[in-house]
């Protein structure tokens, strides 16, 4: 045994997990890597512009950073607080109960499936096209672009493929992400460049050379003549409105949560590392906002998501009216246009992998806690992976992919920003509830999480400002029909449903626990410490 | 209900509130048998600095206070329930000690004695009236010091390196040594030794089958034994998903489980490897641990008639 003098006034032994701590810069390359920059982008220009015509989307990235600190904040508190519990799933057990904690990751596990099966869909849709394309695969490109159903198709090979990654084990998976994030940084700083040392009139010049002369102005006409127009006075309230494009871009880096015990003086590091990655990630979702309207064109870009949300084929581009379909006009380099394309393809796939990763690792919680068979925590013998959990998750990524493609699902359930913003409320209800349901808890926490402005937790400011935001985006996604329709008792219903779900799946587990011999509700059950 | 409920729990690292909270187990739980897994002793010393006009100085969740000695108690309390080993001394002591590594090993050797002895104590007081079999293995974080103060407890018992029986009819082996670190803990063995040493004990088994395997270190690459991964300088690596994990646990803890098949694994040593999984026949459990937070997880157990019928892991 070694022994040492701390240098905060403590003696420390070594022991068992006294590691050297992740530093606050390890941990704000983790949260900036979550934060996807170019599928941020690309996927907010698809819709942003369609739904909220006229609106000013690099303004709206910019006034969603007050609602995105207060989010921030409150995880960077929570996590000070609870540094080893693992993330928002304790944090709502501990303060509201076991069966919000349940909902809420219940909720949050199917937005990920979700979101999962959206990323297939933008994979095959909005980025396999364009790259197929860049390596001359030109046939292969155009029936993918024109063909909805080919996700579907594509889905299963490419969810069996993930299987099989995954069945080989944690350090085959880690690799292939480290090779795609290189590859999706590579592309996305490329096409940023790309786009701030070129001017609009040579990406015009280069979209009129392949399309035909006064190509890129006959678009703009042609979506003004189908229907696309901006209500004179709409811009503000418009901008304001596409502020829930941005929370869905600055969002993941709660996942910190999760690692929070290895980081090195967690109360402010968190905070660092949160607040840093949240700060240069505005800037390039800011900044890469601004070059895309500076180097497209305001009204390009506009014409291009009405034609993507009304009648695709109508603007007669080959591979389809998304950013990313736009390489081939952007430079005539090909090493430029394939590795940019390889880039956009990586950053659709690369994403998709900790998806998979937070659905088993979710399955594997539920188990342990008896919420599901053990069968779901079964893992190989040989390469000790969870193939029983990765199966069942790739199945259920594909059914909801075929919903999504086959049914009017998603205007049922409005959109994942809804979603997403319904589940963060809650955690906010438990930020705000915290400080006084756990004391014991909480007076233990760093000083930081029990400083007060007003008399009040600061944990308790970020979770107020936290609910009204939230608060917020729920009421635009369920007001403006463009997002996910007409917005009737089904489709409030439906959204909630998810949610809903969770109670009664948790009581009729719960019954079925007990009646296997010992009582549920001792999971929780707290030990007086006296 | 027939058979018995038994309480596991595990890494506590000095923790009073975790300690506390695992004595009351029994009654909250209705467990018949409370086991604690080894690591019981903590990390850190917190010196008490003596300033003249019977005031001392200290530094407390990152606050500096000055406080008469009448006001020390609730100060030390809080320690001592956190994990932390509040000490009173002078400027010139604590001088000694950041100079001296041999004395503050000593000294951390006697406030982890005397912490452990007074915690039996409790233990034996509390446990007494209520029947309650208990089992205290020190783990490898544990000082070889503190075996002393287990020769004078009655009703708790520390079963390293026997074969005894629980609650009449389950055979248990038990040892709270691990495998090689790179913190070079007090109990640590090589894998050869380590495997020698279960070896030994489960030899003396009548019925392995039926037996409970009560090793600190849990099975290698066992789901059980998940932890960062660490660098030469002892930091751990990261990726773009955050830390990168590996399998720490033992391969002979792992090789004895898979020849003998014994009922339950009861596991720890590894606190972020929360799990509970099947090898084989053998049930095995590390219930992890988050006595930072003054949280005592665990592991409740219902056996009956040769069979685990039903188990939980607790958050307490």
């Amino acid at each position: 045994m070694s022994v040492q003098a701390g240098s905060k006034g403590f003696f420390v032994r070594d022991a068992t997990g006294l590691v050297r701590e992740l530093s606050w810069f390890d941990t704000f390359l983790c949260a900036f890597g979550i934060l996807n920059v170019g599928l941020g982008l690309v996927q907010s220009f698809v819709y942003a512009p369609f739904v909220f015509p006229g609106g000013n989307i690099p303004v709206a990235f910019i006034i969603a950073i007050p609602g995105a600190f207060f989010l921030g904040l409150l995880n960077a508190l929570f996590t000070a607080a609870m540094p080893r519990s693992g993330g928002d799933y304790v944090w709502v057990s501990r303060s509201i109960s076991p069966l919000f904690g349940f909902a809420v990751n219940f909720f949050f596990t199917f937005s990920v499936i979700a979101a999962a099966a959206v990323n297939i869909w933008y994979f095959d849709s909005i980025f396999l096209a364009p790259a197929l394309y860049a390596f001359g695969l030109h046939g292969a490109a155009s029936w993918i672009a024109s063909t909805p159903v080919s996700a579907m198709i594509l889905a299963v090979p490419a969810l069996g493929l993930l299987v099989w990654l995954f069945s080989r084990g944690l350090g085959a998976v880690k690799k292939v992400l480290m090779v795609l994030f290189a590859l999706s940084m590579l592309g996305t700083l490329l096409w940023l460049a790309l786009m701030l040392f070129k001017t609009n009139t040579s990406f015009i010049s280069g979209f009129n050379s392949i399309q035909g002369a006064g190509a890129y102005q006959a678009l703009i006409d042609a979506a003004r003549t189908a229907g696309f127009t901006v209500k004179p006075g709409s811009g503000g309230i418009n901008t304001f409105n596409a502020i829930i494009y941005a929370f869905q871009m600055y969002s993941g880096f709660q996942m910190i949560g999760y690692f929070a015990g290895e980081i090195k003086r967690v109360n402010r590091s968190a905070m660092q590392a949160i607040m840093g990655a949240l700060g240069i990630g505005a800037l390039f979702f800011i900044g890469g906002a601004f070059l895309v309207i500076k180097f497209f064109g305001k009204d390009f870009v506009s014409a291009l998501a009405y034609f993507n949300n009304t009648a695709p084929a109508d603007s007669h581009l080959p591979l389809g009216n998304y950013l990313s379909s736009l390489v081939i006009y952007m430079t005539g380099n090909p090493l430029l246009r394939a590795l940019i394309s390889l880039g956009f393809v990586a950053t659709s796939l690369w994403i998709l992998l900790p998806q998979m990763l937070i659905v088993t690792r979710n399955l594997f919680a539920w188990s342990f806690d008896r919420l599901i068979p053990e069968w779901f925590a079964k893992v190989n013998d040989r390469t000790h992976s969870p193939v029983n959990a990765t199966i069942i998750t790739a199945v259920l990524v594909l059914i909801m992919l075929v919903i999504t493609l086959t049914t009017a699902f998603w205007s049922y359930l409005v959109n994942l920003a809804g979603i997403g913003a319904l589940v963060t409320i809650i955690v906010s209800v438990a930020a705000i509830i915290f400080p006084y349901r756990r004391k014991d808890i909480f007076e233990k926490a760093p000083k930081l999480v029990q400083s007060r402005i007003l008399g009040l937790p600061v944990l308790v400011w970020s979770g107020i400002f936290t609910l009204i935001t939230q608060a917020l985006v729920v009421v635009i996604c369920f007001t403006v029909p463009a997002i996910g329709g007409a917005v009737t008792w089904v489709s409030l219903l439906s959204s909630l449903s998810v949610f809903i779900l969770a109670f009664p799946l948790y009581g009729i587990i719960y019954a079925v626990n007990k009646n296997r011999g010992l009582d549920p509700k001792l999971a929780y059950q707290e030990l007086p410490p006296e | 209900m027939s058979g018995f409920h038994l309480f596991f729990a595990t890494d506590i690292h000095g923790s009073e509130t975790c300690f506390r909270k695992f004595l009351n187990a029994g009654l909250v739980y209705k467990a018949d048998v409370l086991i604690m897994g080894g690591d019981m002793t903590g990390k850190i010393l917190a010196p008490l600095v003596a300033q003249g006009g019977g005031k001392f100085s200290f530094e407390w969740l990152g606050a500096a206070y000055i406080l008469t000695e009448d006001e020390l108690p609730e100060y030390e309390k809080q320690m001592r329930m956190s994990g932390c080993y509040p000490y009173r001394t002078t400027p010139e002591e604590k001088a000694q000690l950041e100079q001296d590594p041999t004395k503050l090993k000593l000294l951390f050797a006697q406030v982890m004695r005397d912490s452990v002895t007074q915690w039996l104590a409790l233990a034996e007081e509390r446990l007494a009236p209520a029947g309650v079999e208990c089992y205290i293995t020190p783990g490898n974080d544990d000082v070889m010091d503190v075996d002393e103060a287990f020769k004078a407890a009655h009703l708790v018992h520390d079963p390293e390196g026997q074969c005894l029986v629980v609650k009449g009819e389950y055979e248990m082996i038990a040892s709270g040594y691990s495998n090689r670190t790179p913190w070079n803990s007090p109990r640590e063995m090589d894998e050869a030794a380590l495997e020698a040493y279960i070896q030994g004990m489960a030899k003396q088994l009548n019925d392995p089958h039926k037996a409970i395997f009560n090793f600190h270190c849990p099975p290698h690459d066992s789901g059980l034994d998940t932890a960062p991964k660490i660098d030469r300088t002892l930091k751990p690596i990261t990726g773009i998903t955050g830390v990168e994990m590996t399998a720490v646990g033992s391969k002979a803890v792992a090789r004895a489980i898979q020849e003998y098949q014994p009922l339950l694994g009861l596991h720890g040593h590894v606190h972020e490897s929360r799990a509970a999984v099947k090898i084989g026949k053998t049930l095995c459990v590390n219930p992890g641990s988050e006595y930072s937070e003054g949280i005592l997880r665990g592991c409740l157990l219902w056996l009956d008639k040769g069979k685990v019928r039903d188990y939980m892991l607790t958050s307490g």
